[in-house]
């Protein structure tokens, strides 16, 4: 170390970095020389859980990986153990999770676009976006009991059915939310105070983000247009489905990826927002066919007495922080052999020694909230 | 996909019942492999999702989960390593994201990745004792003291 770097310790504890993530940083003045993230503080060990507990018994926990999209995490488990024990989901129970799961989507990017402005001083935006997402809680505390732990999947179904009234209720927030959207635009996209904080602050070139694995809105924001959902408007190839890209009833629906070009933290901004007006897009298409069909959603198999026959499979589900994927061992036997989870925050953490490199101190938080990592999923 | 290209770097294919199609290949192929995958036109594997650790009780096996974003075509590499001397080369030459994953494994399954400098425990405390994901271990919350690590 030269004679005027100064090393410092950002956390474990900070306001700033959500959940328990320490930064070791050397600084020369006040730009940063080197950047060192110290993860651990936060592992409890979910990947050796799965392994003395029955398949059921592990299907709570696997929301606390991410607690900001619970519903996704139980999504990847779920569907790795369906596709395992070939368990078949009907359509309703299908459209329910896409219902809950894009809800899921927009009440994180919510808190998201808060904590973002918090961290870099304005304040006033955490108010709006917390009063907005705690509608979306309080409909989920409604369905499954919860407002984050939901615990309502379960394999080849869900736990209960939605009503009429609660769809009514959402289909009333999906009304008065776009106008929620344009109001955050309004006060964030060209306020002159964000936009010289944030463009061409951190950019992530294509390259590097395919060689660091970074996933979900951080990649397209460099450009690349890249989604697990596959939507028809956006292949209209069919060839894709059969490798495993389009899950559930994405295909059927009508949506566009949004992506923006240069890939600073600007750009993460926006590819975000414009995903939170693809999800009330989606949100309400699914509305509409709840409405008008009905189904089956209970699964008749025997959840706690559930044998899966010898195998393995990968399940991809594109989450708001990146592709999660659950990969599922069964030796036949009620427990699972190896679970493994992989997920984007982990990739997004790894990324961060480059993208501080010779940045400003100042400039720390204005990228890595861009990036949008939670510590929790990093951990695991 | 059309593997037979594959046959330089000795590899099998795998598929059995109820699993996704593996290609099997001996750790002294493994990078040669990775990096023809990466850079040919035909495949063009460009992103590494993750790399998963399985503990087969005689043997460990690792996965190399390889997506593409041109052609969204996935490819799992498998590589069986002996336990008694659980080593295999690094691959963070090719990909970088590797590093992170490498060191994981390292942590907790105890498997060394040669030419991979700056391996380290990610999760677990300096100066545990044990790898806790093995399917042998015992949780005994033993440590190190701070002279012996």
């Amino acid at each position: 170390m030269t004679k005027n770097r100064l090393k410092i310790n950002i956390g474990p504890q900070h306001p700033s970095t959500h959940g328990v993530l320490r930064l070791v940083l050397e600084l020369e003045g006040e730009i940063i020389k080197s950047c060192e993230p110290v993860i651990g503080y936060l592992h409890r060990g979910m990947e050796k859980m799965a392994e003395n507990r029955t398949y059921l018994q592990y299907l709570p926990i696997v929301d606390r990986i991410d607690y900001l999209s619970g519903f996704f995490n139980s999504f990847a488990y779920c569907n790795a153990v369906e596709n395992l024990a070939q368990i078949e989901v009907s359509k309703r129970s299908q459209y329910i999770r896409v219902l809950t799961m894009e809800m899921n989507r927009l009440s994180s990017h919510l808190l998201w676009l808060g904590t973002f402005l918090l961290d870099m001083g304005a304040t006033s935006p955490l108010f709006y976006t917390f009063r907005d997402r705690e509608v979306i809680l309080s409909l989920f505390e409604e369905l499954t009991g919860q407002r984050l732990m939901y615990n309502y999947y379960t394999f080849g179904g869900l736990r209960h059915d939605v009503s009429d009234d609660w769809l009514d209720k959402v289909g009333d927030f999906v009304k008065i939310m776009p106008k929620k959207i344009q109001d955050y635009e309004d006060i964030i996209t060209n306020n002159p105070i964000f936009t010289t904080r944030t463009k061409n602050i951190g950019v992530l070139s294509k390259n590097s983000t395919l060689q660091y694995s970074i996933t979900g809105p951080n990649l397209r924001a460099t450009g690349i247009r890249v989604d697990y959902r596959n939507s028809k408007q956006e292949t209209g190839n069919k060839e894709h489905n059969s490798h495993g890209l389009g899950y559930l009833v994405y295909p059927e629906l009508d949506f566009e990826i949004p992506t923006a070009k240069t890939g600073d933290s600007f750009d993460r901004y926006k590819v975000r927002v414009e995903e939170m007006k693809v999800c009330l897009k989606l949100i309400s298409q699914c509305i509409d066919w709840l409405k008008s069909n009905t189904g089956e959603i209970i699964s008749p198999i025997k959840q706690h007495l559930l044998k899966v026959p010898e195998g393995e499979f990968i399940s991809n589900v594109e989450a708001p922080r990146g592709v999660c994927s659950c990969y599922v061992k069964s030796d036949g036997s009620g427990n699972p052999y190896r679970v493994k989870w992989r997920t984007g925050s982990f990739y997004a953490v790894q990324i961060l020694p480059k993208l501080l490199e010779n940045t400003f101190y100042p400039d720390l938080m204005a990228i890595f909230g861009s990036l949008d990592v939670i510590l929790p999923e990093v951990d695991r | 996909m059309n593997f037979e290209v594959l046959d330089k770097f000795n590899v099998e294919i795998i598929k059995k019942e109820n699993s996704f199609e593996k290609i099997r290949v001996e750790s002294s192929n493994l990078c040669d492999l990775l990096n023809f995958l990466k850079n040919s036109a035909e495949f063009n594997f460009d992103r590494l999702n993750t790399i998963i650790a399985i503990d087969l009780v005689d043997n460990f096996e690792l996965i190399y989960d390889l997506h593409s974003i041109n052609t969204s075509q996935y490819a799992r590499i498998s590589v069986i390593i002996d336990r008694n001397s659980p080593k295999i080369p690094s691959i963070i030459e090719i990909f970088k994201s590797a590093y992170y994953d490498e060191c994981e494994i390292f942590d907790l399954f105890g498997i060394e990745f040669t030419n991979n400098q700056n391996l380290k425990r990610l999760f677990m405390p300096k100066g545990w004792v044990g790898y806790p994901l093995r399917k042998d271990y015992k949780q005994t919350d033993e440590r190190l003291s701070w002279n012996e690590k």
